[in-house]
């Protein structure tokens, strides 16, 4: 046995370990088996002051545009929470957001990391933001709950049905929080809209409707960009940046947002908001922890249209258009029609008696599921009672298995048949295959 | 062949290999072999070729993808792992073992990353083997695969190295839980051997290893819960408490969780508020002995502890939450009181109504208000006779809540208190509003009785409109009374067609009700009230009658109240009002009249704009009669201008002037634009056919764009498919960017590529808007000039401006700008922006066709945008 002897270099994030066991000596870091001297963030909330041992402490890894909408406008302002670590391979959005951290609380605590394996090392962080690309979604995650953290991930958060698996596991095994960004399932109009079709007031719903993004395609670029110099290493990380995909020349452009649309890297038009929608139709029909059965191709570049039956005969259909606003449902039953979208004032319903106690049906949510709205107040709760988040990881990985067949149907362009209990395609070796894809050297994580 | 025309084929050759693989997803085996065996092939055709491989190869795709796994670039490599680990054959199993063999490095880690994934028995030596590598990277992945595995003999290969490494303690763990699903106690035995190491594992492993073992052990599992539960180490307890959500359904199991709440765990507040919650959320009602206990107010546990297990109890939907929540709902605790509030509040069944019952006939104030906080928010209604008693409570504020109460859930019984309410003290607002409230629930029109004649949404001005009669009716029929304006309405099952994308739409309305007919026009997001058509007796008898019997403020209170349902009994008693001696009644009811919800009250509001008593008065009726004048569509747009030219003499004030000039000017160019159709609807193309590809709809406007990429090298023109009319009258705003060259065709060949007729000429720098071009005579029709030409050619020129000038002034560059184009016999006129620019009468009919085609230019240059919208015509 000469496991862990020696601090070769490798890629990825397995070598980061055993270069600090190799500095610091395996005790200082794995070999503790006393209990931890920081004791994390605990206790209900109180409303109003918290006091500082109470506090959540956050770290972010990976925060673009997405990411500091979330830290800037649900984090920062949040008394319960405490960020004080960003971990970015972007030079210019770990200066970034430590200057909005720091500015925010008026030290300069925020401390910056290129290598997520030092951040997650921190005994002192309860709870990880990440808002990486589609791509490392993830890996952060797992390797996040595998240190102890809890974990708030933007969306879509798998890039195949493996990779799903591989989360739910982990949040299990580790006994950890996972909030998926999902941010409609704490959203009063799409809870009321939900409730609407869980309390039977729209009759029996045999229909739902998921907005698809009105734009991009179900197969993705292959090309590469141009390649263009690498910039250093402390400006972008490239290769960290990759993390477990394909390697390829560096363009400025994938770093800066351009990843989208690239195979590699994006789970197509159809995981752009149905990682959203696919999710709040399931919770709707109180089918979070499963997915559609049948997956008919649609012989268009969007799958626009696409009708997906439930095992109890539900249909799902994917549509481009139909609402005013971003990411909206819409439930049709026998007995009226409830829908909503990004901005509606309120859910339009097909007789205005539906929202006529409003206000009632989101109390009673609230109290027979503990949940609140707010979806980084949901996490922060969960964080402390230890209860299972709204956007938990099987209700975000049914969803993306969701979006995943889906995409394997458009991509084969046939029908196909899901097994949601085996989690395979029946009868079809080939669609079978795209399940999960090979990780680069030293970046396989389970 | 010369060496060019080689070049160019081997170009073509090169492309297309790249087009296969970029535009669509390649799946020909034998092609994508070719493509990897090429020694120029780019790499981003291999790693492409590679993927695609994985998903459609077989036996000879295997012997390809493996001579790639030993490559120097690990980019090769890792495409053939990528390729390989997707093809299901064995043989994928046999060249990596083999490759094993010959690797090292991160080559070789990456292979043992693909044996782990594939999770094949035969693999189990060759992991073994290389766990004893020198490289300690690749003893890791060799660790990593064998955990991945999850297979009894792999397990045996790692545990040797269980206490030595965290590596191994990590991938034993995963180990353990895939043996968990088919044996979990040989998995809880695997589990416990982690827990028993007492060095080298990680604390996170080692927690998931005693969840594990909890998990997989049953009763035993049990025994350690309890442990960890009252740890003083919170992750410790956090995995306890996160197994109660995970342990199989099982009343013991939650006896055994249950019990550990009150006493265990009475020193370890924050954990005991958390078993409280995760108990609820377990949903298992063996929970609520212990859940109750700890709710009860002599369990000594402090507000929030209790309030949590109260919360918990409401989970599970039984009745002992309730005494505990009703305590906590009077809590000093504000945070604790709201919580609890609310939690008996999304509480369901008679036995939370009875305790808000009971709350409301408490002897604390305090108490009386949360109970009737609760009932309102509840909406009981066998809370009214509650109601009704503390609607003369001595607290002020519940006497006002209970009040509003009635008003929301009460029946016509209740007129008579509220009548006497008012009575007493006219100047109560809650009974005022409360018994408006209460009327509207007895002004819902039956069925039958409501008729919708016609409904139409969307921009009227322009004629983008869609009839939405039928889905309107099916509202009504349904039982709704209000019709919110909104693009909801234009089709029933949902989805919505928006009729003038980006405009601000209307609704208009014309319908009936006890046969008398009514019209309406509300804007997008407004709505049309159908209620209160007709008060119903019960409810207008006794309100009539102390209305006819009170005076003063009292009068004026009761008049407020009826007249609220703006209906047709109301508009009655106001105008009656609006002529009593009273003076207070007097203006109550003008102001009434004025600020009256549907257009019905028109005639009053001009009567009253003009001889009001008072100043302000008039001023307010003025107001009243502007808006409710813009509801009446069907009013003829001649007849409101004359309205409108009254009321320029009533107006006291300069604004008020102003604004009703605004509204004649406005209803001027709305009588302008009588008679033009749409020649474009805002989102396709429906109306137009050619134009060379460059044509598109964005955000409600027609364009169209080159780029330095894409540049147009050729004249084309978008054709209007609408007819070839003869004398028209053409208006259309256009934009555009400084270097675009566009234009309007006129009386044109149908022909996508010609360039014909006169046109209507127009240039991103301004030089030629307003002209009128022609192909065979260009510039012919100056700008600033009236031009005439005799059938034998000659052309007489009489200048009304400087074209340079005219240009100057009428055209703003890099902006909307407004074209109009009449067209009639041998003349055309042009206007920019409203004024003249150019007049040309063409006798010569070889030049001046009768009729022909309409379309629109792009002129062939550098990259440029054109932009048009509002394009609309009307035949003279």
């Amino acid at each position: 046995m000469k496991v862990c002897l020696a601090g070769h270099k490798v890629q990825g994030p397995g070598h980061v370990l055993s270069r600090r066991q190799f500095i610091k000596g395996s005790a200082a870091v794995c070999g503790a088996v006393a209990a931890p001297v920081i004791i994390p963030a605990s206790a209900l909330g109180r409303g109003g002051a918290v006091a500082p041992s109470e506090r959540i402490v956050m770290a972010g890894i990976g925060l673009g545009g997405r990411g500091t909408a979330d830290l800037s406008s649900w984090v920062l302002p949040d008394p319960q929470a405490q960020f004080v670590a960003i971990c970015d391979v972007r030079r210019e959005r770990r200066e970034a957001i430590k200057a909005m951290t720091d500015r925010k609380y008026g030290n300069t605590d925020c401390k910056t990391y290129v290598d997520m394996m030092e951040v997650l090392a921190r005994p002192d962080i309860d709870a990880i933001l990440t808002a990486t690309g589609d791509r490392l979604h993830a890996t952060v995650s797992i390797l996040s709950m595998r240190a102890g953290k809890d974990v708030y991930t933007e969306k879509p958060a798998s890039m195949t049905v493996a990779e799903g698996q591989a989360v739910v596991c982990a949040a299990k095994q580790y006994g950890r929080v996972y909030q998926a960004g999902m941010q409609r399932l704490s959203e009063a109009n799409f809870i009321v809209c939900n409730e609407l079709l869980r309390l039977g007031r729209l009759g029996e719903v045999k229909t739902v409707y998921a907005h698809l993004a009105p734009w991009g395609n179900v197969n993705m670029e292959r090309k590469w960009l141009p390649e263009e110099p690498l910039p250093g290493a402390d400006e972008v990380d490239w290769d960290r940046w990759l993390g477990p995909c394909p390697w390829r020349p560096y363009n400025k452009s994938y770093v800066q947002g351009g990843w989208r649309h690239h195979h590699d890297f994006y789970t197509s038009v159809i995981g752009e908001w149905g990682s959203h929608t696919f999710g709040q139709c399931q919770a709707a029909l109180g089918l979070s922890d499963t997915s559609p059965v049948r997956y008919p191709y649609v012989p268009t570049p969007t799958a626009d249209g696409m009708e997906m039956p439930f095992a109890n005969g539900v249909t799902m259909i994917q549509k481009q258009e139909g609402w005013r606003g971003t990411c909206g449902v819409r439930y049709v039953g026998s007995e009226g029609w409830a829908a909503c979208a990004d901005g509606y004032a309120r859910p339009e319903v097909s007789n205005p008696a539906l929202l006529a106690d409003y206000n009632k049906i989101l109390q009673d949510y609230i109290t027979r599921t503990g949940h609140v709205v707010g979806h980084m107040q949901d996490f922060f709760k969960c964080v402390k009672n230890r209860a299972l988040a709204v956007a938990n990881p099987v209700t975000m990985h049914r969803s993306m298995t969701t979006v995943h067949c889906a995409n394997i149907a458009q991509w084969l362009k046939r029908d196909m048949t899901w097994d949601p209990v085996k989690e395979e395609f029946v009868n079809d070796e080939q669609a079978n295959r795209l399940l999960s894809r090979a990780a680069r050297e030293g970046w396989q994580i389970v | 062949m010369n060496k060019t025309v080689f070049f160019l084929l081997s170009l073509v050759a090169g492309l297309s290999v790249r087009a296969e693989l970029s535009s669509d997803i390649l799946l020909d085996e034998e092609k994508l072999i070719e493509i990897i065996g090429k020694p120029d092939t780019s790499d981003n055709d291999m790693v492409t070729a590679c993927q695609n491989l994985g998903w459609c190869g077989g036996a000879k795709a295997i012997g390809s993808l493996a001579g790639l796994l030993g490559h120097e670039k690990a980019i090769y490599r890792h495409a053939a792992r990528y390729g390989l680990e997707m093809i299901p054959d064995p043989a994928v199993e046999v060249v990596l073992i083999d490759a094993t063999g010959r690797l090292s490095g991160p080559a070789l880690v990456g292979v043992l990353q693909s044996l782990g994934n594939r999770g094949s028995e035969k693999s189990v030596a060759a992991l073994a083997r290389s766990m004893a590598d020198g490289d300690a990277a690749v003893a890791q992945a060799a660790v990593q695969a064998l955990g991945k595995l999850g297979l009894a003999s792999a397990m045996q290969a790692l545990k040797p190295g269980l206490g030595k490494c965290p590596k191994v303690a990590q991938a034993y763990l995963a180990g353990a839980k895939t043996i968990a699903r088919k044996n979990p106690s040989k998995a809880a035995e695997l589990f416990a051997e982690i827990r028993a190491c007492k060095q080298n594992v990680c604390p996170s492993v080692r927690l998931a290893a005693a969840r594990g073992e909890m998990l997989s052990s049953g009763k035993q599992g049990l025994q350690l819960w309890s442990e960890m539960i009252t740890s003083a180490d919170a992750r410790t307890s956090d995995t306890a408490l996160r197994v109660v959500l995970d342990f199989p359904s099982d009343r013991k199991a939650t006896a055994v969780f249950a019990g550990e709440l009150v006493v265990p765990l009475a020193k370890m507040p924050e954990t005991q508020a958390k078993l409280a919650l995760v108990l609820g959320k377990r949903g298992d009602t063996a929970a609520v002995p212990a859940l109750a206990a700890l709710a009860d107010c002599g369990s000594g546990a402090s507000c929030q502890n209790r309030l949590a297990a109260a919360s918990a109890l409401a989970m599970l939907n039984d009745p002992a939450a309730i005494p505990p929540l009703q305590a906590l709902a009077g809590s000093d605790d504000a945070a604790v009181a709201e919580a609890a509030k609310n939690d008996l509040m999304g509480f369901t069944g008679k036995a939370a109504d009875d305790a808000v019952l009971a709350m409301m006939g408490n002897a604390e104030a305090s108490i009386r208000m949360a109970g009737l906080e609760m009932a309102l928010r509840r909406r009981m209604v066998v809370a009214v006779p509650a109601m009704v008693k503390l609607s003369s409570d001595s607290d002020a504020k519940i006497a006002d809540a209970a009040v509003k109460g009635v008003g929301d859930l009460g029946t016509a019984e209740e007129i008579p208190l509220l009548l006497s309410l008012i009575r007493e003290n006219p100047q109560n607002e809650s009974a005022v509003r409360a018994l408006s409230s209460l009327c509207s629930r007895y002004a819902r029109p039956r069925g039958g009785k409501t008729g919708i004649k016609s409904a139409a949404y969307g921009f009227f001005e322009s004629g983008l409109t869609k009839d939405v009669t039928a889905n309107v009716q099916r509202l009504v029929d349904a039982g709704s009374i209000t019709i919110q304006s909104s693009g909801r309405l234009c089709k029933w099952d949902g989805f919505s067609e928006d009729p003038a994308p980006g405009k601000q739409k209307s609704l208009r309305m014309v319908y009936t009700f006890d046969g008398v007919e009514k019209s309406v026009q509300v804007r997008e997001n407004e709505s049309v009230h159908l209620s209160g058509e007709k008060l119903l007796p019960v409810a207008m008898d006794p309100i009539k009658a102390a209305y006819d019997a009170a005076s003063g403020e009292h009068k004026i209170a009761l008049l407020r109240a009826l007249i609220s349902l703006s209906n047709q009994q109301g508009l009655e008693i106001a105008r009656a009002a609006a002529q009593d001696k009273d003076a207070a009644l007097q203006e109550a009811a003008i102001r009434a009249l004025a600020a009256w919800r549907t257009p019905e009250a028109l005639d009053d509001a001009a009567r009253y704009a003009k001889d009001a008593p008072s100043e302000r008065l008039k001023i307010l009726a003025l107001r009243g009669f502007l808006r409710q004048l813009e509801m009446s569509f069907t009013i003829p747009l001649d007849r409101q201008i004359a309205m409108l030219e009254d009321a320029q003499s009533w107006a006291v004030r300069d604004e008020d002037k102003t604004l009703v000039n605004t509204m004649i000017d406005a209803a001027r160019k709305l009588q302008g634009e009588l008679g033009f159709k749409p020649m474009f609807d805002g989102k396709s193309l429906d109306q137009w056919k050619g134009g060379g590809g460059w044509w598109e709809v964005k955000d409600g406007i027609l364009q169209a764009q080159s780029s330095v990429e894409k540049p147009c090298t050729k004249n084309s023109q978008l054709i209007w498919t609408g007819g070839q009319p003869a004398d028209f009258e053409i208006r259309a705003d256009f934009k555009l960017s400084p270097t675009a060259n566009s234009g309007i065709q006129l009386r044109a060949a149908d022909e996508e590529f010609g360039d014909t007729g006169y046109q209507a000429d127009m240039n991103g720098g301004g030089d030629y808007v307003g002209f009128l071009y022609h192909p065979k005579q260009h510039l012919v029709g100056e700008r600033g000039a009236k031009v005439t030409i005799a059938t034998d050619g000659k052309k007489t020129v009489e200048r009304f401006a400087d074209a340079k000038e005219l240009g100057d002034k009428v055209f703003k560059k890099d902006d909307w700008n407004e074209y109009t184009i009449i067209a009639k016999g041998s003349v055309i006129t042009l206007y920019v922006n409203g004024m003249k620019t150019c007049e040309l009468i063409d006798h010569r009919p070889e030049m001046m066709p009768k009729k022909g085609v309409i379309t629109l230019q792009m002129h062939a240059g550098p990259p440029m945008k054109i932009q048009y919208r509002n394009l609309r015509i009307k035949m003279l």
